[in-house]
């Protein structure tokens, strides 16, 4: 092949032309481009915002943005078990509280709860994950003001409980019904208690509507004989930033103050979220391969077609001195011009939609009731602005309409000149 | 002129564009078929799960259970269940039927002091159940496993269970939970054997005890009750009919007094969970539709638009505008109804052959809590050939009937004249 100079501008030109003049073709295989990458965008801007969401109440509601347990807890927290404690919480509180870090310590036991017909609809017995709490330091870490429907929060040293708006509808309960508590103490013997219903929470976070149990820690204490040791503190950082890297200092202050314990972010604590968030992930790069996929058998279809359809186009660009890299090259960029314009009305579209599913949302309520699906928010799904898929999306169109060109564009050009003229 | 021999001859004549147009089409129904039967296999096993190994074809139980069931209402029980099950097995359509207690507890034992460890017990009758539930064929072999004695306290643990505490055949474990009346009761029973189940729900932390002796945990057993009786029914009965004759039955026993009958389909708990899985599928279903949808309808359409000229063309040489629509859309047609058929054959055939075996999708499913093994097992059914056959036929000539009509409509000299 002879060394032309390569006349960029005149090919770029040279394929406006040729995309203006098949606006039809164009169109066609543009909105193709452009449907698959509106479905990309809408879905992929729906599962981020219910994975942020999530994240916002798995930390503000049920986790904190980190917590400290004894090293032997995290492997076996199945178990609710009260036996593996953090024994000087004090001292780890004051360390915290130098540094001005909020923190609260939690005491999380299994117990049976009992309710009685009268004054309940039904007699019954339910396993709950129950929690004792330190009021004044929990209102820190976790956003429990205001959540009350009803009534207040227990007072220290009552036999008093907050109870989650959904457990409360379940049981039939309001303010001032007894529960009996079985549990088994810390050096194992059964102990059962009654405490009074004082308030009823509801939070965005629907696990811990369905869950909560929450009475003064020093009831707790002196019932399981704690012996002043707790099973977690947990820690709200004020503003939420790369985890690990807000982590390292606290690690190592725990590391010093007290080596048998050990901190968790709540990465870590929401695993079985984010397994159900990753699981999710895995079925949107599923749908991203069938974007993909449209797309690649979209363009390779209107190139092939195109290409054949103009043979003869070829055979004459080429009898006429062209090289056949320079109609390679502007075959390529007819690709990348389909692709950026179906890359732009599928941006076009997909902001449209998103617009309507940021602001708005879709109600779920009657699909998913109160079944866990994992997600930590109501059931109104409101997508957000993933800016970077957006640029993605434009790319994605443009750099795999070009990739899916070369191959067609590459055999037409190894047929002879005389057979392309000849051709129909 | 015979259109129909023109458009034939117009396929074989560009062979390269038919192909190409047809493909398309092919991989979309092929695509549909395959998909639609994997959900179709999905929803059917999650069906047949809980039929088989929760509710049975007909769940018999107090009318109050199920609203309260959260709060382990042992209360309401079924009375007198052998003597219900004789009466229920002496029905014409009933297979058989078999007693079940449910309830929850927490094991203990020195080393877990300071520990609560949840169990769910789930009682039955293995003689009963041996056609439905088997548990004999569920027990892990390189264990050792037995089945429980008779008037034994010998019982079967999940593989599940037995991972998460270390436990092995012969083991003891001790068992804290609660009578009808809410008294603590304990109980220390032998492990005989370990059982595995491919449905997620029966893995988990489940011990399975004989049902006279979750009678005596309970304390059913002065009035011989259970929790519920589950009722199978035979292949050629349906449902809804056999629910009927049985609350008719039931209604006639003052003894039973409060008891109801309910088919599969109106357990309501379940019921909702299986219907939010249909929903999630007929979505991926419909996604997946609209997808083949566009490939089909962007294919076909540019055939028609490259072809503009010959439109022209044939318009020039006479051929009248509801001609040149018919010739068209019957050439459409023809590759629709060969490329449709094709797909749906090869899906078919695909989707038959993985029947038995199923695609792997454990490592996928992992941390899901969806009542589905990880085998994905296609179920094929005619009407997914049809409706794919259909619907491919339907998109791909009504994708070729709007452009064809534009461009009849265009006049001769400018169709010729112009580049679409």
């Amino acid at each position: 092949m002879a060394k032309a100079k390569l006349r960029m501008g005149y090919l770029f030109s040279f394929a406006v032309k040729n995309l203006m003049r098949y606006k039809k073709r164009t169109l066609i295989t543009a909105s193709a481009i452009a449907y698959g990458l509106l479905m990309f965008l809408l879905i992929d801007g729906m599962l981020t915002g219910a994975d942020k969401e999530s994240e916002r109440n798995l930390i503000w509601y049920e986790t904190g943005s980190a917590r400290i347990y004894n090293k032997e807890y995290w492997e076996n927290r199945e178990n609710v078990p009260v036996k593996y404690t953090i024994d000087n919480p004090d001292e780890i509180m004051k360390a915290l509280d130098d540094r001005n870090i909020k923190a609260a310590p939690r005491i999380t036991f299994g117990a049976e709860m009992i309710i009685y017909e009268d004054p309940y609809p039904e007699s019954g017995n339910k396993f709950v994950r129950a929690v004792g709490v330190d009021l004044d330091k929990d209102s820190q870490v976790f956003q429990l003001q205001d959540k009350l429907d009803e009534g207040r929060f227990p007072k220290a040293g009552e036999f008093e409980v907050v109870i989650g708006s959904w457990l409360a509808k379940d049981l039939g309960a309001e303010l001032g019904y007894p529960i009996t508590v079985s549990t088994r103490s810390k050096n194992g013997f059964i102990q059962t208690f009654d405490v009074e219903i004082v308030g009823i929470l509801t939070t965005p976070n629907p696990i811990v509507n369905k869950s909560t149990l929450m009475m003064p820690i020093d009831i707790v204490d002196e019932m399981l004989l704690m012996e002043g040791s707790v099973t977690e503190i947990n820690m709200a950082f004020s503003e939420i930033g790369d985890i690990d890297k807000q982590l390292a200092p606290i690690q190592k202050l725990i590391a010093d103050v007290s080596p048998s314990n050990e901190v968790l972010s709540w990465k870590i604590l929401g695993a079985d979220y984010l397994a159900i968030a990753s699981a999710k992930r895995e079925g949107t790069s599923s749908i991203i391969g069938l974007v993909f996929l449209i797309a690649l058998i979209g363009i390779s279809n209107t190139m092939l077609m195109s290409l054949f359809e103009r043979r003869r186009e070829i055979g004459t660009m080429r009898a006429l001195g062209m090289t056949d890299f320079e109609v390679m090259i502007s075959f390529l960029f007819e690709a990348g011009g389909i692709g950026l314009l179906g890359g732009i009305l599928g941006v076009i579209l997909g902001i449209g939609a998103n617009f309507y599913m940021v602001n708005y949302g879709i109600d779920f309520t009657s699909l998913i009731g109160d079944m866990d699906i994992g997600y930590r928010i109501a059931t109104v799904f409101k997508s957000i602005w993933v800016i970077p898929s957006y640029f993605l999306s434009v790319l994605m169109g443009f750099g795999l309409s070009v990739l899916i060109a070369i191959l067609p564009t590459r055999k037409a050009l190894k047929v002879s000149i005389t057979e392309c003229l000849r051709a129909e | 002129m015979n259109t129909y021999v023109v458009a034939w001859r117009n396929i074989g004549r560009n062979k390269r564009r038919t192909a190409l147009s047809a493909v398309a089409i092919t991989v979309a129904a092929f695509g549909m078929v395959l998909l639609f039967s994997i959900i179709a296999g999905l929803s059917f096993e999650m069906q047949d799960n809980f039929v088989r190994y929760i509710t049975g074809d007909i769940l018999i139980e107090h009318e109050e259970f199920e609203k309260y069931q959260d709060i382990n209402p042992l209360h309401f029980y079924v009375p007198d269940q052998e003597e219900l099950i004789k009466k229920m097995e002496a029905l014409e359509g009933v297979a058989h039927a078999f007693p079940r207690i449910n309830f929850g507890g927490q094991l203990y034992s020195q080393a877990s002091i300071g520990e609560f460890k949840r169990v769910s017990i789930f009682g039955f009758d293995p003689v009963a159940e041996s056609d439905t539930m088997n548990m004999t064929s569920h027990l892990v072999p390189e264990t050792n496993s037995q089945m429980p004695a008779a008037n034994s306290r010998e019982v079967i643990i999940s593989e599940g269970l037995a991972k998460r505490e270390g436990l092995k055949v012969g083991d003891k474990i001790n068992l804290a939970t609660m009578t009808v009346r809410r008294a603590a009761f304990q109980i220390t029973m032998k492990i005989s054997g370990i059982a595995y189940f491919d449905f997620s729900q029966m893995n988990e932390g489940i011990v399975f005890i004989p049902f006279d002796l979750a009678q005596y945990i309970v304390d059913y057993s002065g009035f011989d009750g259970a929790m519920s009786v589950n009722v199978v029914k035979k292949t050629n009965v349906e449902r809804g009919d056999l629910e009927k004759q049985i609350n008719d039955v039931l209604k006639t026993e003052s003894a039973y007094q409060g008891i109801t009958a309910r088919a599969f389909e109106n357990v309501s708990t379940i019921y909702s969970f299986l219907k939010m899985a249909e929903y999630i599928y007929y979505f991926m279903g419909l996604l997946f539709f609209l997808l083949a949808s566009t490939v089909i309808i962007n294919t076909t359409m540019m055939v028609i638009f490259e072809r503009t000229r010959e439109i022209g063309t044939l318009s020039a040489l006479g051929m009248k505008g509801k001609e040149i629509v018919r010739l068209f859309f019957t050439e459409a047609l023809i590759i629709a109804i060969i490329g449709s058929l094709v797909g749906v054959v090869i899906g078919t055939a695909m989707a038959i052959w993985l029947e038995p075996t199923g695609f792997d999708f454990k490592e996928a499913m992992q941390g899901v809590d969806f009542q589905i093994s990880g085998m994905m097992k296609p179920k094929w059914n005619p009407v997914i050939a049809i409706f794919v056959l259909a619907a491919g036929i339907v998109v791909s000539s009504f994708a070729a009937y709007f452009p064809a009509k534009r461009a009849s409509r265009i006049k001769p000299i400018e169709a010729m004249r112009k580049d679409y």
